[in-house]
């Protein structure tokens, strides 16, 4: 459809902006962006716009861990319960320990139980393909690459990748987020967001401590760079002969229009993501406590899977003064965060 | 054969690969590919699949062969094609 290719902020302009003959073809554009969103929420599935459901009882993890053995059939092989000792496969330790961080910071600062606000099981597949160069979250478990030694090393060794690929878990049992465009990327910086929250948290560090990187310990010894990203500054996480620059903007200025990646979901997200940075920063002290609890009320309000930069930006300030009142610091720096980055609300 | 392969997307979301003539290839890297990219009927089954709403970070291989261009994620459920696909997308040298 066409809302692949044009993202939302250029109808918008073309709206303002555009001749008769650009503006109906706006019209048009927004009109099918209804009947999608519409679409998509009828066939939204039960657990799906769950909202902020707070847990009850005493809500426990409970992990599973699988080796799938350089194959693609997941899970695998089960190699880690809850519970279990430790089994000397790094990856698979790692994979553990990093999904019951994440379940913590969920249920003890956001009051989540689990991904699904109801204790599912966390299952991850470590040594998933052979010498494969990626993690990622595949609707109902998280799959973990060995990297191939010399680009990439084992991508569940990075706590925050693995924050990042749950993360992926919460956004979908929260609604979704349409992963294409402004609303994809912003899929991909909720997962930034929460997966450096999960390192800074088990850190116990503060906001000015942190690093904001992604993916910092997973870089191989033959690359020029520091992490796959920087919430810090986008835009500077590497610069490499193999992999390139680090091509993610921090402002809207130099918003990435694309159809590769989704419509440059891993692009773009470098401008949320330093948003949150900058509110983070602004505000001072633990990330997860102010600054996140923000962007978690935002997931859970948000009921529009294709939502905007600008939406998300405004549903922020929403939640920022529901939670800590009109007028307050926490909203008028949530404010001032997002006209940094060049999204006005 | 020659196989023109990219695979975009994944958490890096990085668009790598390039060709592949698998006539060049020793016959235990070649055979495999061969078998598995050799099968339209195939192919065309595994493009049909979408990966479950929710999904992310999940590779996209785009393949053209002489008899027709695919889109297959890596979430089509057919394993040993996704693992040739990686194997191409390797043979081709880029990372």
């Amino acid at each position: 459809m066409t809302q692949c290719i044009i993202p939302p902020h250029m109808v918008e302009s073309m709206k303002r902006r555009g001749s008769a003959e650009q503006r109906e073809q706006a019209a048009r554009l927004e009109a099918q962006a209804v009947a999608y969103r519409a679409e998509r929420e009828a066939a939204a599935p039960p657990q799906a716009f769950l909202g902020a459901r707070p847990a009850t009882g005493q809500p426990t993890v409970t992990r599973e861990v699988y080796d799938a053995g350089s194959s693609w059939d997941l899970p695998g092989r089960l190699v880690r319960s809850e519970g279990d000792p430790e089994t000397q496969d790094e990856s698979a330790d790692a994979a553990y320990d990093g999904a019951g961080l994440t379940y913590d910071l969920f249920l003890q600062e956001y009051q989540r139980d689990s991904l699904d606000g109801r204790g599912m099981t966390l299952v991850s597949s470590v040594h998933v393909g052979q010498q494969l160069n990626n993690a990622f979250w595949d609707g109902s478990q998280m799959a973990y690459g060995d990297g191939d030694g010399e680009l990439f090393l084992p991508f569940a060794r990075s706590l925050s990748v693995v924050g990042h690929e749950l993360t992926h878990g919460v956004v979908q049992f929260s609604g979704g987020l349409e992963y294409r465009d402004q609303s994809g990327a912003l899929n991909e910086s909720c997962a930034d967001v929460f997966g450096s929250l999960v390192v800074q948290r088990h850190l116990g560090q503060s906001a000015a401590e942190a690093d904001w990187l992604i993916g910092a310990e997973i870089l191989g010894p033959a690359v020029t760079g520091e992490a796959l990203r920087s919430m810090k500054a986008p835009g500077t996480a590497y610069d490499d002969d193999v992999l390139g620059v680090d091509p993610q903007p921090f402002h809207m200025d130099d918003y990435v229009i694309t159809t590769a990646d989704h419509g440059g979901v891993h692009i773009n997200s470098g401008i949320p993501n330093h948003a949150f940075y900058l509110l983070a920063m602004l505000l001072g002290g633990n990330a997860w406590e102010s600054a996140g609890a923000i962007w978690y009320d935002t997931l859970q309000a948000v009921r529009n899977p294709l939502v905007t930069f600008a939406d998300w930006a405004a549903a922020t300030v929403d939640q920022a003064t529901t939670r800590f009142g009109t007028g307050s610091r926490e909203a008028l720096l949530t404010r001032r965060s997002w006209k940094l980055v060049g999204v006005d609300i | 054969m020659r196989v023109t392969i990219h695979r975009d997307g994944g958490m890096l979301g990085r668009r790598v690969g390039g060709r592949v003539d698998t006539t060049s290839l020793p016959p235990g890297r070649r055979d495999p590919l061969e078998s598995a990219l050799s099968d339209p009927g195939r192919l065309r089954r595994a493009a049909g699949v979408t990966p479950p709403a929710g999904a992310a970070d999940v590779p996209t291989y785009e393949v053209t062969i002489p008899s027709g261009h695919f889109v297959i994620s890596a979430l089509c459920g057919d394993a040993d094609l996704v693992a040739a696909l990686e194997a191409a997308v390797r043979e081709t040298g880029t990372r």
